[in-house]
Parts: C-alpha cells; structure tokens; sequence
C-alpha cells in the first residue's frame, strides 16, 4: 500500500513538472532553491520552515537582507527532531532541538533585464555549523557541518522562468562521528507557474503559484560491502559514486503582496544511499518588512 | 447659504484642478519596469520609489509593470536616484517618459536646458517651440534597455551621451571652474 502511494505521488509529481514546464507564465520565488535574484535592497525577509518526514520533524529559521544592488546575506538556524548520529536513525526526540546554524551570501554577476525576459547569474557562498555531529541523513534537510560554493542561473523568457543551480560542499568533519563524504556535488533545476490572477489588478490579490523542482547530490561515500572469499562472507566497507535526485512539487500563495505560504512535497526519485527514502512534506512561511 | 457656500467650494475644487503650473518644473513621469512579473516585486519597486523625497505619489499599473509618478511641486528631480532605487528593488527601467512644462522655450537638436543644476540635451528633436507640459523620453544607458541604449549610441555622436557628464557639446551651458555636471539626454 505504502509503495503504491509513493508511485501515485511519484506519478503526480512528474506530471505536474511536466505541466509546469510547458506554462506561459512563471515565478521564481521558489521554496527549495534560490533564485538568482536577490530580495528588495534595505528590506528584511523572515521565513519559518517545518518538515515532516516519518517520524522526524524539522524547523528552519532563516532572515534574509539585501545590502546593496547585488548582494545579499541571509542566516538561518536549523532544529531537527531526529539525532542520527548518536542514535538509532529512527530515534526522534519529542522537542525538536537546535542542529546547526547557516550563514549565506549570494552576488549577483550578471542581470539582462527586458519586458518579459530576464537573465541573471549568481555566485553563492555559505558556511554551516553543526555544533554536534550531524550525518548525511539530515543533508538535505539544510543540516551540516562545512561550507558550499555555487553557482545559479536563472531564465526568465515569454514569462516561464526555469532556474539551474550547481555547488560543491566540503564537509568538515568530526573527530571520532561517522564517515561523511569527501565532497558533495549539488544541483538543482526549478521552474515556477504563476496561476492565479490571470491578470494583475491590485496588490491585494492573492497569488497562486505553483513549483517544481528537481534537487539532487551526487558523491562517494562507504558502503557496506560482502565479498565471498572461499566461500567465507567478509564483511567490510567500500567507497562507491551515490546519486540522490529529488523532485519537489510545490504549491504558494502570496497574500498582500508581501507574505509567501507554501506548501511543498519531496518526493524521491533516485536514492542510491537509502536515507531519506520517505517523502517529506514542507510548510514554509515567509515575510517581507517592507 | 449652505448651497452659496457649496457652490463657491466646487469652484475653487474645479480652478484648482485646471491651474496650470506657472514656472518651468517636472510634473510627472511614466516608468516601465523591466524584468518583473509578481506583483510582490512591484510593491518593492513601489515601496522604493515611495521613499524618494521628490515623488509626491507613484500608482503601478501592475499588469503593464508600470508606474505613474507625480513629482512634488518645484521639487530637484533626479532620474539618478529613480533608477537606482528601482535597480535596488532588484529590476531595472525599460523606458522612462516624464512630463516638463516649459514656458515659451525654443527646442531643436542639441538645444540643452538647465533645471536646478542638471543639464537636459534634446537629440533627434527638430526645431520647435515648447509651451506647456510636454512629454520627453529620457534616452540614457540607465533608461532604455542595452539593444536600444546601443541604436541610440550610434547615432548620438558627442561624448556626454556616453559619460553622462556634460561635454564639449554642452560647453555654453556649463559655467567654468564648475564640477562635473550630469547632462541627461531627452527626445521627444
């Protein structure tokens, strides 16, 4: 029955992406990836975020400013009810409790603004600090312990924005916690589709948007490996290439012009590492201090 | 009584809205911002706007992406200091068209006027006399977007159009032993 949910998920959730990417109209307020855009100069922007995964629940704090034309800084501290590194992977405890602390920047490098198109690239930097031992289980949830370089491009033509992103992680790792990978390759690719109004009247008209966006890491990391050695099993480990690839469907509405709701799934599509084989479910609330 | 009193209120109403200004001043601009399409990045651009000491009001037409601005009375306008607030809300400006009342000013190519120490320089405009409020394109790199700024480039030859700063060009209008003065460039 669950396997059965989970295609049906699956199913809707490429369909939709498939819709997604063939609609005239697009946004780039994406709830997973950013943008290459920044935010309005001089105005703060707090969003909340909770996830649900089987029985773990995680929340993000995050406050985002732009200082000046092209360059922004956003921070957010993140809490996870799930401590797989010191104990059984499906320990949770009751209070989610504070797991690691970001600090992100992003530059703008190129903008070609036109009626109805725009490109632009941004660089990203971003260090994260996990003040106890985290485990690749909780990566995509935003929680580790290392800095993360990239790169984002974002397209916005006849009013369909499609955004790419690429980045390198560098885990820094703990004495004595488990193995992490060496480095980790990101990507992710993000289309937006403004639904709702079909046609812009007042800034109190809510928005309805709808994402999708695929997110994924590739890298190598230990396995467990049985070898068969005259006919004894030795168990050991190994180092193969993992790939993870998500796809995140995602509903938004904006509500006064200046609060995002979103409400998003993730659902995975390749997990060669078996860690985060449930889909998570994603509320996040954002809003702009104008 | 009471209907004398209307009476004389509404005439006042209707002579206030029908008096022209009577010295040479900007009353109101119409700015295209390019790259936006939500309506959360037109309030920024509006909230930005909003801020500067020289708009009495900016109303958006949110599904063209545009603003109309009304400038204070009199007020130092400074075309500068709209596009980057408008950069600074993240977008850029596709056009700006902004209404001047001249009073008996003869225009032609070249023909450059001084408003509270910013220099104005008419091109392709042949020669004609202004009076009233006239509508004039405002041609600079941060006014037009990068294909047209270029179009404009090559037929604009004097160097000001490229600096932004008033040249040899814009010599008679630029007293001696003065700082560098921003020359904008207009068309009608």
């Amino acid at each position: 029955m669950k396997t059965f949910v989970s295609k049906i998920l699956l199913c809707s959730a490429l369909s939709f992406c498939l819709c997604a990417t063939i609609i005239v109209r697009a946004q780039e307020l994406y709830p997973n990836a950013e943008a290459a855009s920044n935010g309005p100069q001089d105005v703060l922007r707090l969003r909340v975020m909770t996830a649900f995964q089987n029985h773990d629940a995680f929340m993000a704090a995050k406050g985002m400013y732009t200082l000046t034309n092209d360059f922004m800084l956003a921070g957010t501290l993140n809490f996870s009810s799930r401590l797989a590194d010191k104990f059984p992977s499906d320990f949770t405890v009751t209070t989610p409790l504070f797991r690691s602390a970001t600090l992100y920047g992003k530059y703008r490098l190129f903008t070609d603004d036109a009626p109805h198109k725009h490109v632009r690239l941004a660089a990203f930097g971003e260090a994260d600090i996990a003040p106890q031992p985290v485990s690749h289980e909780t990566y995509m949830m935003g929680i580790k312990n290392g800095v993360t370089a990239g790169l984002i491009g974002t397209v916005l033509i006849n009013k369909t924005a499609v955004s790419g992103t690429a980045s390198w992680f560098q885990p820094v790792q703990f004495a004595g916690a488990g193995r992490l990978p060496s480095g980790i390759v990101n990507y992710a690719l993000s289309v937006g589709h403004l639904l709702l109004p079909t046609r812009y009247v007042s800034y109190e008209q809510i928005n309805l948007n709808f994402y999708c966006e695929f997110l994924g890491n590739v890298f190598d990391g230990m396995e467990h490996q049985i070898t068969v050695v005259d006919g004894q099993e030795i168990h050991g480990e190994g180092s193969r290439r993992f790939h993870q690839l998500y796809v995140a469907p995602a509903v938004q509405l904006i509500v006064q012009s200046r609060a995002k709701i979103d409400l998003a799934l993730r659902v995975p599509l390749v997990d060669q590492y078996h860690t985060s084989r449930a889909v998570a479910v994603m509320v996040g609330f954002e809003y702009y201090f104008f | 009584m009471k209907s004398v009193c209307l009476l004389l209120f509404a005439i006042l109403i209707t002579l206030s809205a029908t008096i022209q200004p009577t010295q040479a001043q900007f009353l109101s601009a119409n700015v295209r911002i390019d790259g936006l399409t939500c309506s959360l990045c037109n309030l920024s651009v509006h909230k930005a706007l909003k801020k500067l000491d020289f708009i009495e009001e900016a109303a958006p037409n949110l599904d063209e992406v545009t603003m109309d601005i009304t400038f204070k009375k009199g007020a130092a306008v400074s075309f500068d200091r709209l596009a980057a607030a408008v950069k600074g809300a993240g977008f850029s400006i596709g056009s700006l068209k902004t209404r001047f009342y001249f009073q008996n000013v003869n225009v032609g190519e070249d023909f450059h006027f001084n408003y509270k120490g910013t220099l104005y320089h008419f091109v392709n405009t042949k020669e004609r006399m202004l009076n009233g409020a006239t509508d004039m394109t405002v041609i600079d790199k941060q006014f037009v977007p990068t294909e047209e700024y270029e179009q404009w480039a090559k037929n604009v030859k004097h160097e000001c159009y490229k600096t932004g700063i008033a040249g040899d060009c814009c010599k008679e209008d630029t007293p001696k032993q003065q700082k560098p003065q921003r020359v904008y460039h207009v068309t009608l």
